[in-house]
């Protein structure tokens, strides 16, 4: 099958193309080049006059796990039900804060995206994580595994194991649990909170196995490196929302040693102590040190004012936000010495001076990293806001008009204490791209993904220009996803099963003889059924895996 | 789980997860021997005889009106029922996350309700997330970081046998505390409770009627907090008694409260569920606590997370409306059937190895690893996990098992067998 898609304006910044009209050929679900005039043309797709970008990639939204349902009970309340009744497909489900799992792919997909990554796997809530993404359809998805609060990860680090057996153990962990990348949430900060330890700062000792999450992050980015993952450490960094924990995260910065590290939505890092009220921005402090080493990226976290709720693994960082909580509830939970699990509904309010100042600092990052590839656009779903908002904010990064407009909306104090409005920069196209398509497949080493070259897959998605931006990328005209179109004129039309992305990773399977002990005496169940096999995968969860 | 052949007809299966309490226990070790499996490496009585009946169990053949039919000519009967039906009701739900999600399917697209057998007492646990959150905790958490268990209802001992084997709290001195390990227990002793009180120190017990626990657990909250404004010593609990689980909870590192929830099944049962939570809360004001809920059936865990992804909320479910409806009290499956709000009840078990299909003078469809003599339509189907790879959920809602297929049994899963009425009836 043979589709042309002709005359469409691209912006494809992977490989280069800033707003040239092409056409593109696309091959069963591949694009290609231009095959020659001799080759019969199936299908002709009209795009002249539209933007043509690829697929959007989230790189960080928590769309599968145990915290993901527990949100969903605790906010029924807000959720309003919803059908896909334009097809012969008897699904219906609920749309709220943290949609279900069908109207999460198709909300998705309604906005361009094909491809989204659960930032917070926790290792023996995989297996689910992996089931709830399975049934998240026209969405390819893949996880993040978190390590660096399991109590086997910081045994070996506190006797000073050699970090081979570090290295093996990581790998091990993310084969076992069919993830792509490492995360690591509160270095150590969620098991010190099980010990009763409610604060944890980059250099200080947890109060059992002595050892920092400084350390931990040093040893994980080492591990990363010498494994060879494409994503660095993706980290939630210590003391989340704290006024002044921008230090902390400049601290963690410098744990890594040099090495390649993702700052997880960085805009919950980037709080100051300054003016009366003892908080404000030091988002420029974050952008400094982000523009002065390439070696570290971020996405944003985006804060929108509305309804909520805050879905984390750091107990500690949501046990503190508790007594804030809107509705006035909130879940916890310690698992399986591994990690842990907050949920804590928020709203956040224009009107209220920290709110209004979340939102202007996660503009202020936006606008004030110079290089767009270090820089992710995310609201961390739901945590900021849900991901339905995206078109809202690239609007806000592309209009400054509009941007200052919201501005006077907010909290003045807020106002005051930002440097948005003394601000000119606007996003372009091509920026946009990457932020939201090359960027993630670059970081995350997906090689035929984000992009339009020929042997990418053929994810593809066509915009109408207005001058609104947000009606732009709120309504595409056509999403393409692996060379069938899955939504046209906002309607889902096709609704394939996604795939699930991973990184094939080596290590000494000699480390599950250490490993195999630790299963029995410590754990309650099996290292022999712990693990996730490819075939467990594709007949049982109901999701192929795609090796990068 | 790992096979290992033993002789030539011989087979030892390792590793082994049993699929007949809400524990999961993944440690059993399975001799195949004259076609039947033997569990040689636990004692748990419910395990072993599960496992002896399940693989000594006849083959069952479809049945129409009693009348033993082909399996097609049983799926068919069934999707003339559940065509002609007006109020369906799918419930049992005795089975894993395969034979759940078509379960849902076929309950959305014949806009029927469905609900899982067990599921009022789970309900007991999901309305309290829904209105106030709470703290929890899991199984290796509790074995390895608890100090103190708090046992609210022993009775549970019967149906999770290995709970305090699982729990390592037979072995008072753990390595891994700094303290030997405390238990506390509140409610009616059993006499399964009472074999195991002999061998571990039991720093406190309260015997009372399980109504009054909530009462019992609001005073222990009082005392902790020092106040003494509220909530009077009154149904002659023992003071001491009380006095030696505050001290000791005020002493605890990482205190577990466990129950479950089924022994709460009486009118405002859920109160109790309130106040321990209510406890636990202000012990985390400056120590560390939580909860172990525990849930009977693995399936009812399983088809609550499924239903949750699915549609956003918990069961029970209606789709009368053609979009999910969740009413705990008016949905439930036992609320339908005594106001007669039904004309179809579907069984689907498979599990269902302690359970019966409801006997009610609606038509029934029973698809079933047990024989139904009463129902319409019988269509047998194999056990998860014994008979077929299956996803169950363990009880503390984190951790799902994959269990992989034993060959005990042939026969079609609850999944297979739901798909192709669904396919049928889309015809």
């Amino acid at each position: 099958m043979l589709t042309v898609i002709k005359g469409g304006t691209i912006y494809d910044p992977a490989n280069g193309i800033d707003g040239e009209v092409r056409d593109l050929y696309i091959n069963n679900d591949r694009l290609i080049h231009c095959p020659g005039t001799e080759k019969h043309v199936d299908h002709i797709i009209d795009a002249h006059g539209m933007i043509v970008m690829a697929g959007g990639i989230d790189i960080h939204s928590h769309i599968g796990g145990g915290k993901a349902n527990i949100a969903r009970m605790m906010m029924m309340d807000n959720s309003v039900p919803e059908r896909l009744n334009e097809l012969d497909v008897h699904h219906s489900g609920c749309k709220h804060t943290v949609p279900s799992t069908l109207i999460t792919g198709k909300e998705y997909a309604r906005l361009g995206y094909t491809l989204c990554f659960e930032p917070a796997v926790v290792p023996s809530n995989a297996r689910q994580a992996h089931l709830e993404m399975a049934d998240t359809p026209l969405l390819d998805t893949g996880g993040y595994l978190v390590l660096g609060n399991d109590d086997y990860f910081l045994k070996l680090l506190a006797e000073k194991s050699d970090s081979q057996k570090l290295r093996d153990y990581v790998a091990w962990m993310l084969n076992a649990t069919q993830c792509i990348a490492i995360k690591a949430v509160n270095p150590g900060g969620i098991s010190a909170f099980k010990f009763n330890q409610r604060k944890l700062d980059v250099d200080e000792p947890h109060s059992h196995f002595g050892i920092t999450p400084g350390q931990i992050v040093r040893s994980l980015t080492t591990a990363i490196s010498d494994i060879g993952l494409s994503h660095p450490l993706h980290t939630h960094c210590s003391n989340l929302g704290i006024p002044g924990n921008f230090e902390s995260t400049l601290n963690t910065i410098n744990a890594a040693d040099g090495k390649p590290i993702h700052l997880a939505h960085v805009q919950f890092h980037s709080y100051g102590t300054q003016g009366k009220r003892k908080f404000s921005s030091a988002a420029l402090e974050i952008a400094q040190a982000v523009n002065s080493d390439p070696s570290v990226s971020v996405d944003v976290g985006h804060v929108m004012f509305g309804q909520t709720v805050t879905i984390s693994a750091d107990t500690m960082a949501q046990f503190r936000t508790k007594d804030f909580a809107s509705p006035n509830k909130s879940t916890f939970m310690d698992i399986e010495c591994e990690a842990g699990c907050g949920v804590v509904p928020f709203k956040y309010r224009s009107k209220d001076f920290v709110n209004a100042l979340q939102w202007a600092i996660g503009l202020e990052l936006f606008l004030t990293i110079d290089n767009p590839w270090q820089v992710f656009l995310t609201t961390d779903h739901p945590n900021g806001a849900s991901f339905t908002t995206y078109p809202h904010l690239i609007r806000l990064l592309m209009d400054r008009n509009f941007r200052n407009d919201m501005l006077s909306t907010i909290h003045r104090g807020a106002v005051e204490m930002s440097v948005i409005k003394d601000i000119s920069r606007e996003y372009s196209l091509y920026e946009i791209a990457v932020l939201t398509r090359a960027g993630p497949a670059r970081s995350l080493g997906l090689k035929d993904r984000g992009h339009l070259g020929a042997s990418a897959i053929a994810d593809v998605v066509l915009y109408r220009p207005d001058e609104n931006w947000d009606t732009v990328f709120r309504h595409p005209v056509l999403v393409i996803k692996g060379g069938q179109t899955i939504v046209k004129d906002g309607e889902i039309i096709h609704i394939p099963r996604g795939r699930t992305l991973r990184q094939r990773v080596d290590f000494d399977s000699g480390i599950e003889k250490d490993l195999k002990p630790h299963f029995e005496m410590s754990r309650t169940t099996r290292l022999s059924n712990f693990k996730i096999s490819d075939d467990e995968m594709a007949n049982s969860v109901g999701s192929d895996v795609v090796y990068y | 789980m790992q096979l290992v052949m033993t002789n030539q007809k011989m087979y030892r299966f390792l590793d082994v997860v049993c699929p007949f309490c809400g524990l999961l226990c993944d440690d059993l070790s399975l001799q195949n021997e004259s076609d039947s499996f033997h569990i040689d490496s636990s004692n748990c009585p419910l395990s072993k005889t599960s496992f002896l009946e399940a693989s000594t169990r006849t083959a069952l053949k479809p049945r129409v009106n009693g009348k033993f039919v082909t399996r097609k000519t049983a799926i068919q009967a069934a999707v003339n029922l559940i065509s002609n039906a007006e109020l369906p009701l799918i419930t049992g739900l005795m089975t894993d996350v395969a034979g759940t999600r078509n379960a849902l399917t076929l309950a959305e697209y014949s806009h029927a309700t469905i609900d899982q057998y067990s599921n009022r007492a789970f309900g007991i646990n999901a309305s309290h997330i829904q209105t106030n959150g709470g703290y929890f905790t899991t199984l290796s958490e509790t074995r390895n970081r608890a100090d103190m268990l708090v046992l609210i209802g022993p009775q549970m001992q019967k149906k999770f046998p290995r709970l305090i084997e699982i729990l390592d709290f037979s072995n008072p001195d753990n390595s891994r505390l700094k303290r030997p390990r405390k238990i506390a227990v509140i409610g009616e002793p059993c006499e399964e409770f009472a074999t195991i009180v002999e061998q571990i120190d039991v720093s406190a017990s309260i015997e009372c009627d399980l109504q009054q626990s909530g009462h019992l657990i609001s005073v222990i909250q009082n005392q902790m907090e020092k106040r003494k404004d509220r909530a009077p010593i009154t149904h002659n609990f023992s003071n001491s008694a009380i006095q030696s689980i505050v001290q000791a909870l005020n002493q605890s590192d990482y205190a577990v409260f466990v129950w479950a929830s089924e022994e709460f099944s009486f009118p405002l049962g859920d109160l109790i569920v309130d106040s321990i939570f209510r406890l636990i809360d202000v012990i985390n004001q400056s120590r560390r606590a939580a909860g172990l809920m525990l849930t009977t059936t693995p399936s009812t865990t399983t088809a609550n997370a499924v239903s949750t992804w699915r549609y956003g909320k918990p069961l029970p479910l209606s789709f009368r409306s053609g979009s999910p409806e969740h009413h705990p009290d008016y949905y439930g499956w036992d609320s339908i059937i005594n106001r007669g709000d039904t004309d179809l009840v579907i069984w689907v078990g498979g599990l269902d190895h302690s359970v019966e299909m409801p006997d009610c003078s609606m038509q029934k469809i029973s698809l079933s690893s047990r024989d139904s003599e009463n129902a319409d339509v019988f269509i047998p189907i194999a056990i998860p996990g014994l008979d077929h790879d299956a996803h169950l959920f363990r009880t503390d809602l984190t951790l799902a098992h994959y269990l992989k297929n034993l060959h005990m049994n042939d026969g079609y899963s609850a999944a297979e067998t739901l798909e192709e009425i669904y396919s049928q009836l889309k015809c």
